[in-house]
């Protein structure tokens, strides 16, 4: 164990340990830094003039959401309403209006309270409806036995939902949304395993290393465990940067324990987490995902003699997968051989989506990341052989180097 | 020297294959993905044509009044159509004075579209001097392309980093220095090869942009003046079209260079492939990923300068947080500037190469084919062409009805399938979400035992009001187990390639919805007046001949039925093409059963008549005169008149007039017809042969 910890360390320093790589991690995290900064103060930067309002009215509506608050709110807010609606908002200095002018009080109540405390409240309802749709269905004598036990995994999934507090969703609506780090990752990902096998083949170590001690197994178990170590840091560097970033940029931080429902885009979610547990369970899909293409990568160097040819490869391999999961839609039939699928775990598991094996309903996530994780084995298990160390019996080598 | 290098890069290195695919994508693209900058004009191109020619070149005071007295004539036009056929219905203008004097006017409206985009141009250049009349669609197309050719940065990025990337692999580096001739030579000759490489690439494909604005669209007076295009009608540089494209061409030739400049460095001072392209990739298609080009203007850099476009035009805006921030034009002193900035980057970067100098030797290896693994897309094949008998008519396009279930409208856009078997109704789209933001859009086609049907998904991003996504999809709902899958989708709410780039709404997005049906793998529709065909597996859309809405179009699963210009019943044999012309069916209004066609005589004073389809007879069913009206069912044709609504029994011709409450959706359902009472909320249910009301229940699934 100890000697393959060592190999572990050298396999990992030998790979990852160049200046070269710390210097493009450094680059792409400053780069991950102003892109996410930059995306939440396009989307919050509109109100930035009234933080002092924002911070007065969100004390007062925050939390739960009672009757008195909603009677109170709306006190306000249906006159600008009825305004809009009549086309006499003003948008010149007033005096007496909360922020700048009633046009602006308009949207400041508006998009920032009302509409969300309105989806809040009537979440509960849409839930219920749900429910009774889908045991309606279920119950229904001339659906066909699959449509009834999928309804009735619906029914399920969405029963006793609700949303009872309003908090500030908007930094985790922009994390939700984010997926250049997962790109920035990937890049990552191709750059520092394209070379872990080849480098042998260019080196022409590939025929000594067989002869070795600890020879062709513990060595590529090592280099396989340097790649998942390195993969894990990457993941974990830059989705906690996301992370970490929002959450300074953040004033409020309540929406970490509303439930993920509460966030425009996943009415339909199957999940029933918080939001702080959802960003915990996607960083963590993503780093699924990221090693899932790793062992694409490492296949292709595998199978590859110069680092170039590993890296154009890989690279064209993950940017084609990329493209076909744009262009999937909702069918599974493109989606289940694709790595790639699983780094966009928002698209997986917005929509409450089950696939039909033998007749009883698989969640669509799971069903993914099944059989993702079967064909990465697989990927796993060519490599293997590719770099096994007996060979048939009077079979000569391709080579001609023997 | 320099021939040898060619010969490495593009038969050693497999360069000429990537050089192949490279220049077969791009043309690809081009062919595909351009879409014209004004598609109301190229549909109205002919017309537009004629008047353009009349009035081309700069604006002259004759032109000026020959365009505004044309306007007025045109928009009088309009008036005559209505008198025209007043006169007609009432008999006052024999038919063959009627057609005559109708295509006449036909004719001259049919000029409207065309002249209002001529007019709307003459609009534009009256107000500047130097403004002239040309058509502008391939111009705009091919001056306005801001964005970036990640493709031709891709493959330059492959293609270059080997060039001196190899010899250091292979570690020949030093002992190429001691050659005679290699030391002041090889790298000029690498250096050559490359600034060829890029600038052939370059020239490519900016020739095949042009060649594909020149033979599809039309470059034509390329010396009128920059101004005469809308994009650039405010720009502060004044030069001629060809100027333009010159000065773009080479300011885009001048961003490849100094990339390729900036690869070849890299490669140079880094030694490595992988960190090479790595840097490379970092370096030049990523920061169009994560910022607009717009913020690259004014740097000395190959970012903005590849995309030349971003020079010519003038001031401009992106909306961050609500308000927009200007990016001023650069002018040409700034312009002066930036490019001899970045020629001085240029001549740097070359100094470094020349500083890290080196020879090489190449031994010839036998290189063995690397596999690659394809992910082959799996493409979903549709269902062939369908051999079952389908009665499609476009004016009953919000209900469907098979032996055992019906679509039933109760309120707008809440639909209920209602099974006859067990007598329940069940919402519809018939799915658990169905009431959260999904709804049906209330066009349906039937075949067989499937219902497609028009869906839209809406979410609104709760803190900007203007901005929500919404998704229209085609789905298709098996009958037998009630299974719903989609067939196509609009926009599924999702941006593409890491939420980084937009989707572009698609022309024919179903915003509200249209009539439409099945033949095949094409989805056929009515939008604008038009027949269109939509291909459901690669989403490209065609048009394919006008269709007014006014009157009902058919459909029996091989051949279109539709009224023409003159009102006469048109059969179109969908894979052909072929049209035949009924003379003896001129009908207002018209529906198509298995049995023929029911339809409103113009002729007599539009009655209801019935076409025999084997013997092409007609005869007349009703004597009910002035009917706007009709419907049928499998027992009973029903018209409605300004006198009220009639069941006429088409064998035996006896009609009844019928009273329902409320308004009457007339269904055929066998025996029911049901009717519903908006204001009190109430659905009644009337027997049809017994014409006996009863209340059914309020309205379900609510």
């Amino acid at each position: 164990m100890k000697h393959f910890l060592r190999l572990v360390g050298y396999e990992c320093r030998k790979a990852f340990g160049n200046p070269g790589i710390v210097l493009f991690l450094a680059a792409l995290l400053a780069l991950n830094g102003w892109k996410i900064q930059d995306q939440y103060h396009r989307a919050t930067g509109a109100f930035d003039p009234y933080k002092r309002q924002y911070q007065e009215t969100y004390a007062t509506y925050s939390g739960t959401i009672t009757a008195e608050k909603a009677q109170k709110i709306m006190a306000i807010y249906r006159p600008l309403d009825e305004k809009l609606r009549n086309m006499q908002l003003k948008s010149e200095y007033d005096p007496n209006a909360y922020t700048y002018s009633e046009a602006t009080d308009e949207q400041f109540f508006g998009m920032l309270f009302v509409y969300e405390m309105q989806y809040d409240y009537y979440y509960r309802n849409n839930a219920i409806s749900i429910v009774e749709n889908a045991r309606t269905l279920a119950q229904s004598p001339n659906v066909s036995a699959y449509i009834a036990r999928e309804n009735t995994r619906i029914a399920w999934d969405f029963s006793g939902r609700s949303i009872p507090n309003f908090t500030d969703t908007r930094g985790s609506h922009v994390l939700l949304n984010y997926d250049y780090s997962t790109m920035l990752a990937l890049l990552m990902c191709i750059f520092g395993l394209c070379g872990v096998f080849v480098r042998e083949q260019e080196s022409e170590m590939f025929m000594l290393l067989p002869t070795t001690r600890y020879g062709t197994g513990a060595t590529v178990a090592a280099k396989l465990t340097a790649a998942a170590l390195f993969l894990l840091g990457i993941g974990i560097l830059f989705y906690s940067e996301d992370f970490l970033l929002i959450y300074a940029l953040e004033e409020h931080h309540d929406a970490l324990s509303a439930p993920i429902y509460s966030l425009a885009k996943m009415e339909q979610t199957p999940l029933r987490c918080t939001i702080g547990s959802y960003f915990l369970l996607s960083s963590g899909m993503r780093i699924l995902g990221l090693m899932a293409c790793g062992c694409l990568v490492l296949l292709l160097s595998s199978l590859a003699k110069q680092t170039l040819t590993a890296f154009l490869t890989g690279f064209c391999a993950l940017f084609l997968g990329v493209l076909l999961h744009d262009g999937s839609g909702s069918r599974t039939g493109l989606k289940w051989f694709n790595p790639t699928e699983l780094l966009f775990p928002r698209e997986m598991l917005r929509w409450d989506r089950f696939v039909n094996l033998f007749g009883f309903p698989m969640r669509q996530a799971g069903f993914l990341i099944m059989t993702v994780a079967l064909l990465s084995v697989g990927m796993l298990l060519w490599v293997l052989y590719r770099s096994r160390s007996y060979h048939h019996q009077g079979r000569r080598q391709r080579h001609g180097r023997l | 020297m320099a021939g040898y290098e060619w010969k490495k890069l593009l038969r050693y290195r497999r360069g000429g294959w990537i050089v192949l695919v490279l220049l077969i994508a791009e043309l690809a693209s081009i062919l595909l993905f351009t879409r014209p900058f004004d598609r109301n004009l190229e549909e109205n191109r002919s017309v537009y044509n004629e008047y353009l020619a009349q009035v081309e070149g700069p604006l002259t005071p004759e032109k000026r009044e020959w365009i505004e007295g044309e306007m007025k004539r045109i928009n009088a036009v309009h008036s005559e159509f209505e008198t025209l056929k007043a006169d007609y219905y009432t008999g006052v203008l024999s038919e063959e004075e009627f057609r005559r004097q109708y295509t006449d006017l036909q004719a001259q409206d049919a000029r409207y579209p065309g002249f209002s985009k001529l007019y709307s141009q003459y609009i534009f250049v009256r107000e500047q001097p130097d403004r002239q009349f040309l058509y502008t669609g391939g111009w705009e197309t091919l001056l306005g392309d801001k964005s970036p050719d990640y493709l031709l940065w891709l493959a330059l990025i492959f293609l270059l980093a080997p060039l001196f990337c190899q010899e250091y692999d292979c570690q020949m580096d030093q002992l190429l220095l001691t050659q005679k001739e290699s030391a002041a030579k090889g790298w000029k000759a690498k250096l050559l090869v490359a600034l060829a490489l890029t600038t052939g690439l370059t020239a490519l494909i900016q020739g095949f942009r042009v060649a594909n604005c020149a033979l599809r669209f039309g470059l034509p007076h390329w010396n009128y003046s920059l101004h005469s295009l809308v994009s650039f009608g405010t720009v502060g540089k004044s030069m001629a079209l060809w100027q333009a494209l010159a000065l773009q061409f080479s300011l885009k030739e001048l961003g490849y260079l100094y990339g390729c400049l900036v690869i070849l460095a890299l490669s140079v001072l880094t030694k490595k492939y992988a960190l090479t392209l790595m840097g490379s990739l970092v370096l030049l298609p990523l920061p169009f990923l994560t910022t607009s080009a717009k913020y690259f203007l004014r740097l000395p850099a190959p970012w903005a300068l590849s995309i030349g476009t971003l020079y010519l035009s003038g001031d401009d805006f992106e909306f961050y947080a609500g308000s927009p921030r200007v990016f001023p034009e650069v002018s040409w002193k700034e312009l002066g500037l930036l490019m001899a900035g970045s020629a001085v980057i240029c001549l740097l970067l070359i100094a470094v190469l020349w500083m890290r100098n080196r020879n090489y030797h190449v031994r010839r290896k036998k290189a063995k084919a690397v596999a690659l693994c394809c992910l082959l897309p799996l493409l979903l094949l549709g269902c062939g062409k369908q051999e079952k008998q389908v009665i499609y008519n476009s004016f009953d396009h919000n209900w469907a009805v098979t032996e055992r279930y019906e679509v039933v409208e109760h309120s707008f856009q809440q639909f209920s399938l209602y099974d006859r078997e067990t007598g329940t109704f069940q919402t519809f789209p018939a799915g658990a979400f169905a009431d959260n933001g999904q709804t049906a859009l209330g066009f349906f086609y039937l075949d067989g035992n499937t219902l497609y049907s028009l869906s839209q998904s809406t979410w609104h991003e709760r803190f900007y009001r203007e901005s929500y996504d919404r998704a229209t999809s085609l789905t298709a709902l098996d009958l037998n187990t009630l299974e719903e899958r989609t067939v196509y989708e609009w926009n599924d709410g999702s941006k593409r390639f890491f939420g980084l780039l937009d989707r572009s709404y698609s022309e024919t997005d179903p915003t509200f919805g249209y009539p439409f049906f099945l033949y095949g793998n094409t989805m056929y529709f009515q939008q604008d007046e038009l027949l269109k065909t939509t291909d459901l597996l690669t989403g490209r859309t065609e048009t394919i001949m006008d269709l007014p809405s006014a009157a009902n179009f058919a459909f029996d699963g091989e051949r279109l039925y539709y009224l023409d210009a003159y009102n006469r019943l048109t059969l179109r044999t969908l894979s052909n093409g072929s049209t035949e012309a009924l003379e003896t069916v001129i009908a207002r209004d018209f529906r198509l059963t298995e049995q023929g066609v029911y339809f409103l005589n113009i002729r007599d004073k539009n009655t209801l008549y019935f076409w025999d389809p084997e013997d092409g007879s007609i005869q007349k069913l009703d004597d009910h005169q002035d009917c706007y009206n009709l419907h049928r069912d499998e027992k009973y044709c029903w018209v409605e008149s300004m006198e009220g609504l009639y069941r006429v029994r088409p064998d035996t011709g006896e009609s009844v007039q019928v009273t329902v409450p409320g308004y009457a959706s007339i269904i055929t359902s066998g025996d029911l017809m049901l009717s519903e009472d908006n204001e009190n909320e109430v659905l009644y249910l009337v027997n049809k042969d017994t014409l006996e009301v009863t209340v059914l229940s309020e309205t379900p699934a609510e």
